[in-house]
C-alpha cells in the first residue's frame, strides 16, 4: 500500500530503510481519483455495486484490524456493522435526532457495544473468545429481531432517512468515497503507529508482549472498540445507502461475509479488507447473476487460498508489484 | 407437562450428544474447530432420504441399515476432506483452519442444493417405530425412545472404546498431550484421520435419525452446528464427558425454554454459554 | 551506602510451593539472589526450574510462599505488571514476534517502555530508530534488521529475544535456557554477550541452563534443583566438588 521514501542517510549503518509507516499519498490520490471517475461515468447499477464495494471495504478493513493484527477472531462482527445502521435509525425515530446527529450516533452506538462486549470477550482467548463474540452477537440479534416496539422486528425500520440522503447515485458515491477513504486512512494510522505496533505485538505473541510490559486485555479491548467503531461507520453508510435497516444487518451472514473477505484478501496485510471486498462483491454481483451456486465458487476459491496461497490476494498483488518493480 | 418437556429435553440432549461428541473428539485430538460438522450431519440426513427407498423401505431393519450405511458414507466423505485438505493446515493459524472448514460448509451446502434442491424433503418413519408408548401417564413417541436407546448405545460404545481398547487409550493420550502420541510410536496422521472419520460417522448417523422427524433442507447445517458448538464449548472443548453433561443441560434448557419463553430459548442457551465461559475465565490460567 | 552494608537482595523467595494436580513442581523453595549477582539454576528435567522462572515472572501464581523483587512483594501480579517492576525474561523456546522484521521486534520493545505505546503518532516510532539500530548493533544483529524473524536462524532468534528484553531496561534478567538448541560456538558467543551486558549494566542475572560448560563459565553461584526443591547451593567450585550433586545428575539425567 504505502512505501514512502523515508530512507535514512546514515552512512554508518548504510541501511536503506524503507519507511513502512508513511502513507503513500500518490497511490491514495490515484485510487481515489480513479474511483471518483468510475463513479461519475458509470451507469447507476454499476455505481450501486461500487458503493457497496466501498462500504464493505471499510467493514472488512475494520474486521481485519482484529483478525490480522490484534490476534482476535470475531464471529459476530455484523453486530457492530448493523448497530451503526440501527443507531442511526433509532436516534432519529425514537429520539428525534436530526439526520446529521443520527449519522454521528451510528458509529458511536457501535463503539459503545464494542466496549461492553469487548470487555467480556477479552477475558478469554482464541476460540473461546470467538465463541463469546458469537454469543454476544446472537443475543443482540435476538433482541433486535424480537423487540418489535423499538426495532420494528422483522420488518425493520425505514423512511427515517432519505435513501442516499436524496442525492443522485454518483453524488452519494462520492460522499461514500470520501468517508471510506478517510476512515481507511485512519485505520492505517492506527495500525502503523505506536499503538498499532503494540496491538500487533500483543496479537502475534501475548506472552512476549507481556514480558515487554503490555497487558493483553487492555490492548485487545482498544483494538476491539476501534474495530467496532469503524464497522459502525460502514454500517451507518449502508443504512443511509438503502434508507432502511433490518435484523439481517446484525445477522450471521454479514459476519461470515466479512470473515471471508478478509481471508480472501489475505490475512496479515493491511489491504486484505479492501482487496477481499472488491473480489468478493464482484463475485457476488457477477457470479450470482450467471451461476446459482456462487457460494460454491467462493468456497472453492477460499480453499485454494488457504491451501495454496495463505497470503491471499494481497500476497498476489505484492508479488506482482515486486516483479514489476524489479523490471523497472 | 413439565415432565414431558424434561423428557423431551433429555431426548434432544442425547441426540445433540451424538453430534457434539464427534465435534469434541476431533477438537480434542487435532485441535481443529470443525464448522463443517453440521454439514456432514446434513449430508447424513439427505443420504438417508436418498437411500432408504432403495433398502426395504418401511421396515425398521431397513431403516437402521440405511442409517448405518449413511454413517459410513459420511465418514468416508469426512476422511476425504481430512486427508486432502484439512491435513495441510494442522500447522497453520487457527483462523486458517476455521476458514477452511467454513469453506467446506459453503461448498457442501451448494452441492446439496444442486443435488436435492431447495425444498424440504421428508423421510417417512417405518411403521414399527411410528407409534407411541405410555410412560407415567403421558405419551412418548416410540421413535424418540428408540433414539434415546441408540444414543445410549453409541455413548456406551464410544466410552468403552476410549476406556478399554488400545486405540482408545492412544486417543485419550492424544487428547491430553499431543506429543505423547509420537512417543507411543503411533503415526499421528492415522490417529487424526481416524478420529475425524469417527466424528463424521457419528454426525452422519445423527443426521440419518434426524431425517425421520425433521424436515430436511439445505439449512440444516447451520441450525445444528451452532447448537453443537455451544454444547462443546460449555462442556469444555475436547472434553468427551463434559460434552455429555452439556448436551443434556442444553437439551433440557431448550425444551423448558420452549415451554416458558419460546422466543427466547436460544438466547437463554447463548447466555448459559457466555456465563460458563466467563466463570471459567475467572480461574486464572496457568500457562 | 558503603560496600560493607547489606543491600536489598534483588530476588528473595521464601517457601515457594506449587502443585499441578498431583505433581509437585515446587516444594518449599528458598532462594536469595543479591543485586548484581550471576546465578545459574541447574538440575535434571522436571526439577521445577522453568516453573520457578514462571512464578518469578508472574506467569504462574504459586500456591504458597512469597516472592520479593527488589524489596517489593509480588501478589498475583500479571506478567506485564511484573515486567514493569524491572524483571525481564526470555523463554525456553525463543519467543519473538515471528511475522515482523528484526528491526520491528526491537522497535516493539522500545515502544513498550517508551510510555507512549498508545500514541497514534507514527513520528514517535521514527524517533526511536537510532536507538533501535544501536541496540541491534549491541547484539550484533544490525545486519539482519530488515529480515522477517521467521526467516532468521534459531540462534539469532534467541539473540534477538535477549536484545528485546534488554531494551526494556530490566534490573533483573531471568533467562530460561538462553542457549538451548544452539551450536557450540553460537552458544559461547551468546553467553559472552550476556555476561558482557550484565556486568556492564550491573544487572542481576538468573539463568536456567543445561550446558554445564556454560554454567561454570558464567555463574558466580549455582543453585541445584531436584524434585521441585533446592538441592544444593554454592560457588561453582563447591558445587563441582559436591558428590551428591554428581549423583543426581548421573541418576536423574541418564
Amino acid at each position: 500500500m504505502a512505501q514512502g521514501d523515508g530512507t535514512r542517510a546514515d552512512s554508518e549503518t548504510a541501511l536503506q530503510r524503507r519507511d513502512p509507516y508513511a502513507i503513500n499519498w500518490r497511490l491514495v490520490a490515484a485510487v481515489v481519483v480513479l474511483q471518483a471517475v468510475l463513479l461519475v461515468v458509470s451507469p447507476p447499477l454499476v455505481v450501486f455495486a461500487l458503493i457497496e464495494v466501498m462500504i464493505f471495504a471499510l467493514y472488512a478493513s475494520a474486521l481485519n484490524l482484529l483478525l490480522s493484527f490484534s490476534g482476535m477472531v470475531s464471529f459476530g462482527h455484523a453486530v457492530y456493522f448493523g448497530l451503526g445502521a440501527y443507531g442511526l435509525a433509532l436516534s432519529i425515530t425514537h429520539f428525534d435526532f436530526p439526520i446529521v446527529l443520527g449519522i454521528i450516533a451510528g458509529p458511536l452506538v457501535s463503539a459503545f457495544f464494542g466496549l461492553v462486549y469487548g470487555i467480556l470477550c477479552v477475558q478469554l482467548t482464541a476460540i473461546y473468545a470467538a465463541m463469546l463474540t458469537l454469543a454476544c452477537a446472537e443475543v443482540t440479534y435476538a433482541v433486535v429481531f424480537q423487540w418489535f416496539d423499538v426495532t420494528g422486528g422483522d420488518s425493520g425500520i425505514s423512511g427515517h432517512v432519505p435513501t442516499m440522503l436524496g442525492l443522485a447515485p454518483h453524488q452519494f458515491g462520492l460522499v461514500v468515497l470520501c468517508v471510506v477513504t478517510v476512515a481507511i486512512l485512519m485505520l492505517w494510522r492506527v495500525v502503523y503507529s505506536p499503538l498499532g505496533l503494540t496491538i500487533r505485538a500483543v496479537g502475534q505473541n501475548p506472552a512476549r508482549a507481556a514480558a515487554l510490559g503490555h497487558g493483553r486485555k487492555s490492548v485487545q479491548l482498544i483494538a476491539f472498540v476501534i474495530s467496532a467503531f469503524f464497522s459502525g461507520v460502514a454500517g451507518t453508510l449502508f443504512g443511509i445507502f438503502h434508507g432502511n435497516v433490518f435484523p439481517d444487518y446484525v445477522g450471521v451472514l454479514f459476519t461470515v461475509d466479512g470473515l471471508l473477505m478478509v481471508v480472501l484478501g489475505g490475512l496479515y496485510s493491511f489491504g486484505a479488507g479492501i482487496y477481499g471486498a472488491i473480489v468478493y462483491k464482484l463475485l457476488d454481483n457477477l457470479a450470482a447473476h450467471y451461476f446459482q451456486y456462487w457460494q460454491l465458487v467462493v468456497g472453492v476459491i477460499i480453499v485454494i487460498v488457504v491451501i495454496v496461497s495463505p497470503s491471499g490476494i494481497a500476497g498476489l498483488v505484492r508479488r506482482v508489484v515486486e516483479r514489476i518493480g524489479r523490471r523497472l | 407437562m413439565l415432565f414431558v418437556q424434561v423428557m423431551q429435553g433429555v431426548m434432544e440432549g442425547i441426540f445433540l450428544f451424538l453430534i457434539a461428541s464427534g465435534l469434541t473428539l476431533i477438537f480434542g485430538v487435532s485441535r481443529i474447530v470443525n464448522f463443517a460438522h453440521g454439514s456432514f450431519y446434513m449430508v447424513g440426513a439427505f443420504l438417508t432420504y436418498q437411500i432408504y427407498p432403495w433398502i426395504a423401505e418401511g421396515t425398521a431393519l431397513g431403516f437402521f441399515v440405511t442409517i448405518l450405511i449413511c454413517g459410513l458414507l459420511v465418514a468416508a466423505l469426512g476422511l476425504l476432506f481430512e486427508v486432502f485438505l484439512l491435513r495441510r493446515v494442522y500447522h497453520a493459524e487457527e483462523l486458517m483452519q476455521l476458514v477452511l472448514t467454513l469453506a467446506a460448509v459453503l461448498i457442501i451446502r451448494d452441492v446439496t442444493k444442486f443435488l436435492w434442491g431447495l425444498d424440504d424433503v421428508t423421510v417417512s418413519l417405518p411403521d414399527a417405530l411410528s407409534g407411541a408408548a405410555v410412560i407415567g401417564g403421558t405419551y412418548l413417541p416410540t421413535y424418540q425412545l428408540v433414539m434415546v436407546g441408540v444414543g445410549v448405545v453409541v455413548l456406551a460404545a464410544v466410552w468403552g472404546f476410549l476406556k478399554f481398547t488400545h486405540a482408545g487409550i492412544i486417543l485419550r493420550a492424544a487428547t491430553d498431550d499431543r506429543g505423547m502420541v509420537a512417543l507411543l510410536g503411533t503415526n499421528q496422521a492415522h490417529v487424526f484421520s481416524s478420529v475425524f472419520a469417527i466424528g463424521c460417522f457419528l454426525a452422519g448417523i445423527a443426521g440419518g435419525f434426524a431425517a425421520a422427524f425433521e424436515s430436511i433442507n439445505y439449512l440444516l447445517d447451520t441450525r445444528v452446528i451452532v447448537l453443537a458448538f455451544i454444547v462443546v464449548v460449555i462442556g469444555g472443548l475436547g472434553n468427551f464427558y463434559g460434552a455429555l453433561y452439556a448436551s443434556l443441560a442444553v437439551g433440557i434448557l431448550k425444551a423448558l425454554g420452549l415451554l416458558f419463553a419460546p422466543r427466547l430459548s436460544m438466547v437463554i442457551i447463548f447466555l448459559l454459554m457466555a456465563v460458563v465461559l466467563l466463570i471459567r475465565s475467572l480461574r486464572r490460567t496457568t500457562e | 551506602m558503603t560496600a560493607g552494608a547489606i543491600s536489598q537482595p534483588a530476588l528473595r523467595v521464601r517457601g515457594l510451593h506449587k502443585q499441578f494436580g498431583r505433581f509437585v513442581a515446587l516444594d518449599s523453595v528458598d532462594l536469595t539472589v543479591d543485586e548484581g549477582e550471576i546465578r545459574a539454576i541447574i538440575g535434571p528435567n522436571g526439577a521445577g526450574k522453568t516453573t520457578l522462572i514462571n512464578v518469578l515472572s508472574g506467569q504462574i501464581v504459586a500456591d504458597r510462599g512469597s516472592v520479593e523483587v527488589a524489596g517489593r512483594r509480588l501478589r498475583r501480579q500479571h506478567p506485564h505488571q511484573v515486567a514493569k517492576l524491572g524483571v525481564g525474561r526470555t523463554y525456553q523456546i525463543s519467543s519473538t514476534l515471528r511475522r515482523m522484521t528484526v528491526f520491528d521486534n526491537m522497535l516493539c520493545a522500545h515502544n513498550a517502555v517508551s510510555g507512549h505505546w498508545f500514541s497514534l503518532r507514527a513520528g514517535r516510532l521514527r524517533t526511536m530508530e537510532d536507538t533501535v539500530l544501536a541496540d541491534l548493533k549491541t547484539i550484533e544483529l544490525d545486519g539482519l534488521a530488515d529480515r522477517v524473524v521467521d526467516d532468521i536462524s534459531h540462534g539469532d532468534r534467541k539473540r534477538l529475544e535477549f536484545g528485546m528484553v534488554l531494551a526494556t531496561r530490566p534490573k533483573v534478567l531471568l533467562l530460561d535456557e538462553p542457549t538451548a538448541g544452539m551450536g557450540l560456538r553460537e552458544r559461547h558467543e551468546l553467553i559472552d554477550l550476556v555476561l558482557a551486558v550484565t556486568r556492564e549494566r550491573g544487572l542481576t542475572l538468573v539463568f536456567v541452563e543445561h550446558d554445564i560448560d556454560v554454567v561454570f563459565k558464567a555463574a558466580e553461584s549455582i543453585t541445584v534443583m531436584a524434585l521441585g526443591g533446592v538441592f544444593a547451593e554454592g560457588r561453582p567450585d563447591e558445587i563441582a566438588a559436591n558428590s551428591a550433586v554428581q549423583d543426581i545428575y548421573l541418576g536423574g539425567n541418564g
